[in-house]
């Protein structure tokens, strides 16, 4: 029954998708509104497929339906409730779904939220593209990756189970889908960007529209990668949170360009520049997250993360391939009507601070891609297995991040086009004298190291900048009768905050890789050893057992506080490791696993002790940098826009009477020129 | 200009001047006076470096698979003795092949890894560079350029 209904609501999002992109397509080329407007109901059914798909896998899994191979592979009676629905994305096929499930709701929010305008170009062929994905992976359950087909013969009387790593955490529950939700999310600015580039809008407009989802994807993929490092710290049992592991990095690579874009979308938006550049940004980041599914669901790359492999690759590849060559293509073609109209008038403005800060992201990408698939090329070249690790990944990119902070410490006091050294003294005094402070403050506390102390003092300078542009904002609504909260929203303001989000994470990443320290004790039932600085007193340990697994749990007071490091056995996999963490904001974690335990917890046990300074500074970071981007998202304040402008900056322009035209009520006819809807077709 | 502006703006350099002085004079007392490189920290990057024979992707730092703690003995007992980084990197290469390490050998192309970037980059900004100067205010217009206006 599961799997029947499962089917049925794959093959009607199939067809829905299908006919949709058909019939949008034909609308398109016949200049057919209402055959747009039909095909555009396709969403409808995509919407009603999917849900069907996603209740059928989640009842076999819930009511333990081994008839299905998916559920028998992936599921077990004891295990938990928790794990049973979070089980729909712990292995290929489920995962697909859910990014079907991902795609589809935000298919259906773009066209309710342009459901007045649907038969506008620019927005039905940004529903095409959107809809042509949808076939895509609505075919790959079809077809290669189907998560309903049934076992042969009788089923089993129960299954194998998660894999035991997917079943240790809560965090499985929300991280899978936080970065989904933001590599799915890259579709729609990719898709009008597509569109930009198909109907010759390429003004500012459709960046515009875009601007608030191509946020909201950044802030999930961003929250979503923290997650990952929070999961890894807790679960992997080495005291680390990212290991510079192909999966990890894969995630990495989207949120580079993305980040990059962000940056550099303000230079098109507030002076028309770099229209080529952000188009390739954009394609580059939806590519990526194509290449990183390629990367973690083909079985190519080996690394701890892969919980599947398939004969999915060709089928992913080529669609990589399939979008690299149209993006690229397209841009090509287009290529006579992106010059942008200006240039950059000074190096030493926030545009050329912009740029360089673009280079050094898409440096930082470049860096990751070419040391993640670097072993690849090396095998098909020479057969020769060699392996990149976080040696390479942290002598390469060690340098750009520090350039990256230096320049997030500078751009936000800059002006556009020019300016001059009195200003740029007179806006830095306060945020260098912060970060000379800070070292001060550091050498004086006992830290040493070039590396650490100048991290340090680079994110006190980016911190002040920061806290300058907030404290200004603030004034400045509260002077203009807006309200002082206005001075936290809006793009620039919530950036800032952003800024303070980062500024932790890299005070956080400085103090733990220059000053953790790891180290092992064994001791007895109550003894006693000092470590690191720390006292550890081991209480005892005792043996339990969960219907999914069993292990010793350790009671371990550690300056104080109890904590109970744990170690599990799974069916199929042993020796997983539950580390007991005391946590301190300033001085940081000591995380504590169980190394070796005798059999029954009786005896001596051995303790894995790793200081690990200011980690908790990574989690609160990215909380902030999560907090900054919902900011970000709200409207701000208008700004008046930086002339000369290409399209004339949607800022810039006001209607007859004062008031600035909505962004939403705009389509552009050719770059340069902005006007009403309905005016143009 | 005025004798108040002069006079703000000396003061505004002799900030500054006292500023850098002050970072650079901190800095470099943070980094003279730091630990040196004592032999746990060697410890801890070569374990960092080396591969967990028993692990996909993980080094011997990041694993307690059996092997990875015997290796991390084996390690600390090297450096102990007086073993230099090289000679411990040979000795694992030697035991466990060329991809025991996480950062390849010169026959494993290591060389490439680090230059392609280096290469690529250079493009890049060569390429910014050009792209800046041709873009400059006052340049001329490429030939043909601007006809349609």
């Amino acid at each position: 029954m599961n799997a029947l209904l499962g089917q049925i609501g794959v093959a009607l999002g199939l067809v829905s998708a299908a006919g949709g992109t058909i019939g949008l397509l034909i609308g398109l080329l016949r200049r057919s509104d209402a055959l747009i407007r039909a095909a555009s109901r396709a969403i409808f059914g995509l919407v009603a497929g999917v849900l069907l798909a996603v209740f059928a896998m989640e009842h076999a899994l819930l009511t333990h339906d081994f008839s299905l191979s998916y559920v028998a592979n992936n599921n077990a009676r004891q295990t938990p409730l928790l794990y049973d629905i979070t089980g729909m994305w712990s292995a290929l096929q489920g995962s697909i779904l859910l990014w079907a499930l991902i795609l589809t709701g935000y298919l259906a929010a773009m066209y309710r939220r342009f459901r007045h305008r649907v038969t506008d170009r620019l927005f039905a062929t940004a529903g095409l593209v959107g809809m042509a994905i949808a076939t895509y992976f609505f075919g790959l359950m079809a077809g290669p990756a189907n998560p309903f087909l049934t076992v042969a013969g009788h089923p089993v009387s129960n299954g194998l189970g998660p894999n035991p790593l997917l079943q240790d955490n809560p965090l499985i529950a929300v991280h899978p889908v936080f970065l989904y939700l933001g590599y799915v999310g890259f579709t729609v600015p990719f898709a009008f960007a597509i569109a930009a580039l198909v109907t010759g809008r390429l003004g500012e407009g459709w960046l515009v529209e875009t601007r608030r989802w191509t946020v909201t994807a950044w802030a999930f993929l961003t929250v979503g990668i923290v997650m990952g490092a929070w999961w890894s710290y807790q679960v992997l049992g080495w005291g680390g949170f990212w290991a510079w592991d192909p999966v990890e990095n894969a995630a990495l690579l989207p949120w580079l360009c993305a980040t990059a874009y962000l940056h550099s979308v303000m230079v098109q938006e507030r002076r028309g520049l770099l229209r080529v550049w952000n188009l390739s940004l954009l394609i580059a980041t939806y590519s990526l997250t194509i290449l990183g599914t390629f990367l973690t669901r083909s079985g190519v790359i080996v690394s701890v993360h892969a919980f599947s492999d398939s004969g999915l690759g060709p089928v992913l590849i080529a669609f990589f391939g399939l979008v690299v060559a149209a993006g690229v293509g397209l841009i090509a073609w287009r290529g006579d009507r992106l010059h942008s109209p200006g240039s950059i008038d000074s190096p030493v403005s926030r545009e050329g601070a912009f740029l360089v800060n673009n280079l050094l992201f898409a440096a930082f990408a470049l860096v990751v891609l070419i040391g993640t698939v670097f072993p690849l090329f090396v095998q098909a070249l020479s057969h020769q297995t060699i392996s990149v690790g976080a040696p390479y990944f942290d002598a390469v990119t060690g340098p750009i991040g520090f350039a990256l902070l230096f320049f997030m410490a500078v751009a936000p006091v800059l002006p556009w086009r020019s300016a001059s050294a009195e200003l740029l003294r007179h806006r830095l005094a306060i945020p260098a004298w912060l970060g000379v402070l800070v070292v001060v403050a550091c050498v004086a506390g006992g830290v040493r190291g070039l590396t650490p102390l100048a991290a340090f003092g680079l994110a006190g300078v980016a911190a002040g900048s920061a806290l300058r542009q907030l404290v200004l904002a603030t004034i400045s609504a509260h002077r203009s009768g807006a309200g002082a909260w206005r001075g936290i929203v809006g793009r620039a303001n919530g950036g800032m905050v952003v800024h303070l989000g980062v500024v932790m994470v890299a005070c956080g990443l400085a103090a733990a890789t220059s000053f953790g320290h790891r180290s092992t004790v064994t001791l007895r039932p109550g003894h006693t050893a000092v470590v690191e600085g720390h006292t550890i007193s081991f209480l005892s340990a005792r043996h339990f057992t969960h219907p999914n697994d069993n292990g010793v749990v350790a009671a371990v007071v550690v300056d104080g506080d109890r904590i109970h490091p744990a170690i599990s056995n799974f069916p199929g996999q042993e020796g997983i490791g539950t580390p007991g963490i005391d946590s301190s904001f300033f001085s940081g974690d000591l995380y504590v696993t169980i190394d070796a335990a005798p059999p029954g917890g009786r005896g001596p046990v051995t303790f894995g002790i790793v200081a690990q300074p200011m980690v908790m500074w990574l989690w609160i970071g990215g909380f902030t940098i999560g907090i900054g981007a919902l900011l970000a998202a709200v409207p701000g304040r208008r700004r008046r826009g930086t002339e000369p402008a290409s399209a004339g900056t949607v800022w810039s322009r006001r209607s007859p009477a004062g008031r600035p035209i909505a962004p939403e009520a705009e389509v552009e006819s050719a770059p340069g020129v902005v006007l009403p809807v309905g005016s143009q077709r | 200009m005025s004798r108040a502006k002069r006079g703000s703006l000396l003061a505004s350099r002799l900030a500054w001047s006292l500023l850098a002085a002050i970072a650079v004079a901190v800095l470099a007392y943070g980094s003279i006076h730091g630990n040196p490189n004592s032999d746990k920290a060697r410890v801890a990057a070569l374990d960092g470096l080396i591969k967990c024979p028993a692990c996909q992707d993980l080094s011997i730092a990041q694993s307690n698979a059996p092997s990875a703690v015997a290796l991390r003995h084996e390690v600390s007992g090297f450096v102990a003795r007086g073993w230099s980084d090289g000679r411990i990197e040979s000795w694992v290469t030697a035991r466990y092949g060329a991809g025991a390490l996480l950062v390849p050998t010169s026959a494993g192309g290591g060389e490439a890894l680090y230059l392609l970037p280096v290469a690529l980059v250079g493009l890049g900004v060569g390429g910014l560079g050009w792209y800046l100067w041709r873009r400059r205010p006052g340049a001329k217009a490429p030939a043909g350029g601007g006809s349609a206006a």
